[in-house]
């Protein structure tokens, strides 16, 4: 038996309208199978009973009344990076493991304004730093599709929530790849949009010049009700765009004919045969759909990932510097001095992953090596960024793999550097703040693959569009894990 | 680039983390991994390319100057580890101004 | 020029002034700024760094330093960066401060300073940057603990940079006051040097005299008096001298002045080798100063005590020492500039010897300052107006003013007219008062047709005394020899 949100989120809502489901059932089924769901380890924190009862009444009352919207009642989870007044936001890290934020995060808080029920946090890589969730102080997360693998990161709890069919909707936070490699490993859909789309105000900040708040959900067409809802300026975030809130649905259903679509012969090379595969017949669907392939070439993309593990972990290296152990946060027992308490502090509470990414970034901005890395790599970003413009002139998206291959085993990439390639085909749209989606697009050895929309910036309604009209006609989206095994 | 035992030293005091001496050559094993790694850029003909700050080619907007903040006090405390009610407490600093 | 032995040294230093800006809010938070607050009551969640918080700019931060940049003559740089300086301190939440290294919204410029000897100099600025305060940390509160006030962290700061143009202590301290002067004048700093409003640190090098080789220099940190630059300076400067005519050489190093010995000293910690590794701040985009903002600002910049006292000098005919003190006190040329406005035959020379004279000594009596003057300047401009047209003396306008001091709301003209204190300058009425004077004392009379002249005093006082001192001298003369000798 499905959950009643596997339809979709409209089928839903007319449930809800029409009172065949209430919203305390809806949302005591989804936290049912949350719990059941406990192996894959993939929630930090659960909301406690009265704050969802709470929220579950104000979401029957706009119903009841005629005031609720699409997603009113609808169940989520949110990455436990978004700040959530009252319930605990730890960012997977001991730092955090008692940390209880007195606000939240816009993203947040535009999606309780929108009737949607918070049931927990999910569980992530440490300060978003990884692409395994290995690095979660809460232990790792499993795939659910096979338990000895990993789901992807950061977002890997997100993903793996959404992927076992036990919530509808979970929030995601995408630096390099943080929501669209989960969500293929995972086999889900996920939108990360244009860098300044979505608030990062309250969004625990890893690299604050990539970091964009995104959705996990099963279908493009969910995707784009949620994000409809959490997207639009903030004058709380200066570095989110002028623009208001945009209605991503409008143009789901838009015709395909004449769309111009980019391919990567190069990065389709760099791929194993099942996911090449994937991507394959994907391509062959949209040009029965109308769409023209081209193939194009990105040059510079290949110094994506050197560009990215130095600009990241230099934000990141300042950005970590207020978990310092006086205002919040661990603090070390015993401090014999101040310098005691600050090394220690930050020793114990951050792991190897975050100390590491504080030691290159410390190391790439300081006096001597500023010019030669940072600079550097900022100027690397620029060609990134403009060979990204040039191929957008003539297509108007690119059709890309999101990760090399499916998910890999648990512990299976031990030594960083080879699990930051994961990330090879997803961090050049973040470098340049490009939107990209990932969606279901079929599986290889039982794993899912995902394939990758990325568009010019501000194209997420384009993305969205193709998206869906891939889904009507494959059924990828909608399989569940336990229906394979 | 390399980097040696001294540099990680160097570079874990001005970052606050404390290395316990056995991990410092497996610390310093894995940064010079990653420097192998984002060497690559120093490949590319970035001659004349004006440095990307930031993703987006915009201006700040400003805000007007006005108190909109009213005081958190308890709360703010409440969340610290160490204070008296009134101040944050940490070990006193010598060499003080 | 400092002699000392057989060799001759030349000091060279230059000043990082803090301008605490006056703005209501912070720097990137909507928390107050207001000074003496409860602890941690003036701290938002951003000014905390609590995770997930992001700065956004304070649009009057930027045209406080824009007018400074105007006011100096500089560059404003019409896309300005904002960077992070990273450092751990306990007052610094964030672990960073904001501030500008690349692009600072102000670049160059000069202020000119008065020396002893009445002649000008022009000290160069390298910068003047935009960054937010630090909160305060207080040592003496527990034995084992310092204890962190965030009030002031994210109070907006131009630090204001100077070039190493000053070759004295007392150059130093002209340029200090010239600054302090002009930043109060602007409107964009409130002045108050106990509150930490404006903050000096000074960089000193001693080289021998000619050598354009400059030395290794100290920092001296957060020498906030005047006095205090001033024998800091002079004391690191002798000590500089001392150890390099000992054959020893000077550390680069911050150094600290205590006051209560009288002497620097050496930090032992803080900042030993810091790399601050600037960057530019990616949770803020470049802010743009357009050309409308900067024309506001031109067009509300206030005259500059320079322009000033100009003016008053070549314009109104004041004596520059004169000019210059009014000048460089808003409040004093404030209360000067409407007073002269609302005179109905303006005299700005009466006006200031006024203000300077009887105004000020009654200030100084009373412990007061320009601001909290008693008398509003239009009520001074009504007794000035009395003084000027000869119907008091300057004698009674004395007494006219200090009636005013104590009673608000009276106008001089009232107080004139309710005493009868106008000078008698009908003249058909003295006349007739001289007549009856000289005929109620025939006696008098006719000693001094006889030749005792001393008598003529006899007369006015007689007529002073039976005018209450009205009369107006000049006429009362000319009318008592004309019946005198006839």
């Amino acid at each position: 038996m499905t959950a009643p949100w596997h339809q979709g989120l409209k089928t839903l809502s007319g449930q809800l309208r029409r009172g065949e489901l209430s919203v305390a059932e809806l949302v005591a089924e989804s936290r049912q199978a949350v719990q059941k769901v406990a192996h894959l380890n993939a929630l930090i924190s659960r909301a406690d009973d009265e704050a969802v009862e709470h929220q579950v009444n104000l979401a029957q009352q706009a119903l009841d009344k005629g005031t609720a919207g699409v997603l009113t009642g609808v169940p989520l989870v949110h990455k436990d990076i978004f700040s959530t007044r009252g319930l605990r936001t730890t960012c997977a890290s001991r730092m955090l493991a008692d940390y209880v934020p007195p606000f939240d995060a816009t993203v947040v808080a535009r999606l309780k304004t929108a009737g949607m029920v918070t049931l927990g946090k999910a569980n992530m890589d440490e300060f978003a730093m990884g692409s395994s969730n290995e690095s979660s102080y809460f232990g790792p997360v499993k795939n659910p599709w096979d338990n000895q693998r990993v789901p992807g990161g950061s977002s890997g709890g997100s993903a793996a929530l959404v992927a076992a069919g036990v919530v509808p909707v979970a929030t995601g936070s995408d630096t390099g790849g943080s929501i669209r490699q989960p969500a293929a490993l995972c086999g889900v859909t996920g939108i990360k949009p244009t860098y300044g789309r979505a608030s990062r105000y309250g969004m625990i900040a890893f690299a604050s010049s990539l970091d964009q708040a995104g959705v996990f959900a099963r279908q493009a067409e969910d995707c784009a009700l949620v994000l409809s809802a959490m997207c639009g300026h903030d004058p709380l975030d200066s570095t989110s765009d002028a623009s208001g809130p945009v209605d991503y649905s409008a143009a789901l259903n838009d015709s395909l004919t004449g769309l111009r679509v980019g391919i990567l012969p190069q990065w389709l090379a760099n791929t194993e045969a099942g996911v090449a595969a994937a991507l394959e017949a994907v391509q062959q669907q949209l040009q029965k759909l109308g769409a023209e392939i081209q193939e194009v070439t990105l040059p510079t993309a290949d110094l994506a990932i050197a560009a990215y593990y130095i600009l990241a972990p230099a934000e990141a290296s300042a950005n970590l510097a207020r978990f310092d152990g006086v205002r919040y946060g661990h603090r070390c027992q015993q401090p014999e001095n101040l310098d005691d308490l600050y090394c220690r502090s930050r020793s114990e509470g951050f792991g190897e992953e975050v100390k590491r990414r504080i030691l290159v970034g410390t190391w790439a901005l300081s006096a001597g090596y500023y010019q030669a890395y940072y600079h550097r790599a900022q100027q690397v970003r620029r060609l990134i960024a403009e060979d990204f413009a040039r191929v957008f002139q003539s297509v108007d998206l690119l059709l890309a793999p999101v990760t090399p291959e499916t998910a890999f085993r648990l512990g299976e990439k031990a030594d960083p550097v080879s699990l930051y390639q994961a990330d090879v085909f997803t961090i050049p749209a973040s470098l340049a703040g490009l939107p990209g989606l990932s969606m279901p697009a079929g599986f290889s050895q039982g794993l899912p693959v995902g394939a990758q929309l990325i568009g010019p910036h501000f194209s997420e309604a384009r993305l969205l569009n193709v998206a869906h009209q891939f889904q009507q006609h494959s059924d990828y989206h909608q399989q569940l894990p336990e229906a394979r095994q | 680039m390399t980097i040696t035992r001294q540099d990680v030293e160097q570079i874990a005091a001005l970052a606050k983390l404390r290395l316990a001496p056995k991990d410092i050559d497996s610390v310093r094993d894995s940064l010079n991994q990653v420097l192998s790694l984002v060497d690559r850029i120093q490949t590319a003909d970035v001659a004349a390319v004006v440095p990307m700050r930031h993703p987006r080619d915009a201006t700040q907007s400003l805000r007007a100057d006005r108190v909109s903040e009213s005081s958190r006090k308890a709360e703010l405390m409440a969340l610290a580890p160490a204070t008296d009610g009134d101040y944050y407490l940490v070990p006193k600093v010598v060499d003080t101004e | 020029m400092t002699a000392s032995g057989k060799q001759q040294w030349e000091a060279v230093i230059g000043l990082e002034i803090h301008v605490q800006l006056k703005t209501d809010s912070k720097l990137f938070s909507g928390s107050a700024t207001a000074y003496g607050a409860e602890p941690n009551s003036q701290v938002s969640w951003l000014d905390a760094a609590l995770p997930g918080t992001l700065p956004v700019v304070n649009e009057q931060a930027i045209r406080y330093a824009v007018r400074f940049g105007l006011a100096v003559d500089a560059r404003i740089n019409r896309e300005t960066v904002f960077a992070r300086k990273n450092y751990f301190y306990p007052d610094l939440p964030k672990g960073y401060q904001i501030s500008q290294m690349d692009r600072p919204i102000v670049e160059g410029g000069h202020i000119m300073i008065s020396l002893p000897d009445g002649s000008q100099k022009r000290i160069g600025l390298t910068r003047a940057h935009l960054e937010e305060d630090a909160g305060k940390s207080i040592h003496d509160i527990y034995p084992q603990y310092s204890a962190i006030d965030l009030n002031r962290a994210g109070t907006p700061l131009i630090e204001v940079v100077s070039e190493p143009d000053m070759r004295s202590a007392a150059e130093a301290v002209a340029y200090m006051r010239q600054v302090y002067t002009l930043v109060t004048h602007l409107g964009i700093c409130d002045g108050n040097l106990q509150e930490g409003s404006f903050r000096c640190d000074a960089n000193v090098s001693v080289r021998p005299a000619g050598s354009q080789t400059l030395g290794t220099r100290t920092e001296l940190k957060n020498i906030n008096s005047f006095r205090f630059v001033e024998r800091a300076i002079k004391h690191e400067i002798a000590r500089q001298i001392r150890v390099l005519e000992a054959g020893g050489r000077i550390v680069q190093e911050t150094r600290l002045y205590d006051a209560d010995k009288d002497e620097t000293r050496a930090m032992r910690s803080k900042e030993a080798a810091n790399d601050y590794r600037y960057f530019p701040d990616p949770d803020l985009l470049p802010v743009h100063v357009s050309a409308a903002l900067i024309d506001a600002e031109k067009a509300q910049l206030p005259e500059l005590p320079q322009e000033k006292i100009n003016r008053y000098t070549q314009s109104w005919g004041l004596k520059s020492a004169e000019a210059r003190i009014l000048a460089e006190d808003a409040a004093a040329s404030a209360v000067f500039e409407s007073c002269v406005a609302a005179m109905q035959h303006p005299q700005p020379v009466l006006a200031a010897r006024w203000l300077l004279g009887e105004v000020s000594a009654l200030l100084n009596r009373d412990g007061l300052d320009w601001p909290a003057l008693p008398v509003a300047p239009v009520r001074l401009a009504g007794l000035l107006d009395a003084v000027a047209s000869d119907t008091i003396s300057h004698k009674t306008g004395k007494t006219v003013l200090e009636k005013m001091w104590d009673h608000a709301d009276v106008t001089a003209a009232e107080i004139i007219e309710r005493e009868g204190l106008a000078q008698m300058s009908d003249s058909q009425a003295l006349a007739e008062l001289v007549d009856k004077v000289l005929a109620d004392n025939p006696k008098q009379v006719a000693d001094y047709r006889s030749g005792n002249d001393k008598l003529f005093n006899f007369f006015v006082g007689q007529v002073m005394k039976a005018t209450r001192g009205t009369a107006h001298p000049a006429e009362l003369k000319t009318l008592l020899e004309d019946k005198l000798n006839t």
